[in-house]
């Protein structure tokens, strides 16, 4: 089940987004997930989710237009973090082009030990683990 | 029935003084938001270029004694 978390700046949690109508390959339009991040803009850092399966990954076109909206609404520039279930990646934009992001596998031990990666693979790859 | 039409851009909020159907099609009421925020008749938000393609139209419903509204925000979909 793809899965979102929306992040602050301190890499702690601000909530979890988990809408009915998710399936494995999609999260759908919410204007509940839009209040979070809206209402903690000062504090916010990104939104992570996953994607099925394992190994690489990257955005969809979904994706993109997705964050590219959310960052002309908020009026300011995020991380995006998607996770599989052994590696995580992280986006941003690069310009020129609004829906021009880059991304990096994310390899520092620090942030994948973080509390909320392994509870965003948990609930996204084995809900029993992480209900 | 009309709705008064709130947006968010570019770090800001508010809501267009004029009512619109509240049966608007999502279009239409991007469009006059776009408008709108272009001639600088929404107190609160900054005259701009603003470019609703990645946003989506939210219908609060009437509710007691509280109005329809009707919310400019981004879409928030992932795939």
């Amino acid at each position: 089940m793809e899965i979102a978390v929306v992040i602050n700046k301190n890499h702690g949690v601000l909530a979890w987004h988990n809408p009915p109508g998710s399936t494995n390959g999609s999260i759908p339009q919410s204007y509940d997930l839009w209040k979070v991040m809206w209402e903690n803009r000062d504090d916010l850092e990104g939104v992570a989710h996953s994607h099925p399966g394992s190994g690489a990954t990257g955005p969809s076109y979904t994706d993109v237009t997705t964050w590219s909206g959310c960052e002309l609404g908020l009026g300011k520039r995020l991380l995006w973090w998607i996770t599989t279930s052994d590696q995580l990646f992280v986006f941003w934009w690069v310009g020129p082009e609004k829906y021009d992001y880059a991304g990096k596998r994310v390899e520092d031990p620090d942030v994948l030990r973080m509390e909320w990666v392994q509870t965003l693979r948990d609930l996204s790859y084995n809900p029993q683990r992480g209900a | 029935m009309d709705a008064f039409v709130n947006i968010t851009w570019n770090g800001q909020n508010g809501t267009v003084p004029t009512p619109v159907p509240y049966d608007s099609t999502n279009i239409d009421i991007l469009q006059w938001a776009a408008e709108s925020v272009r001639a600088g008749e929404v107190p609160g938000i900054d005259a701009a270029e603003a470019d609703f393609t990645d946003f989506v139209v939210t219908r609060i419903d009437a509710k007691g004694d509280l109005p329809p509204k009707l919310i400019v925000a981004p879409k928030t979909p992932f795939g």
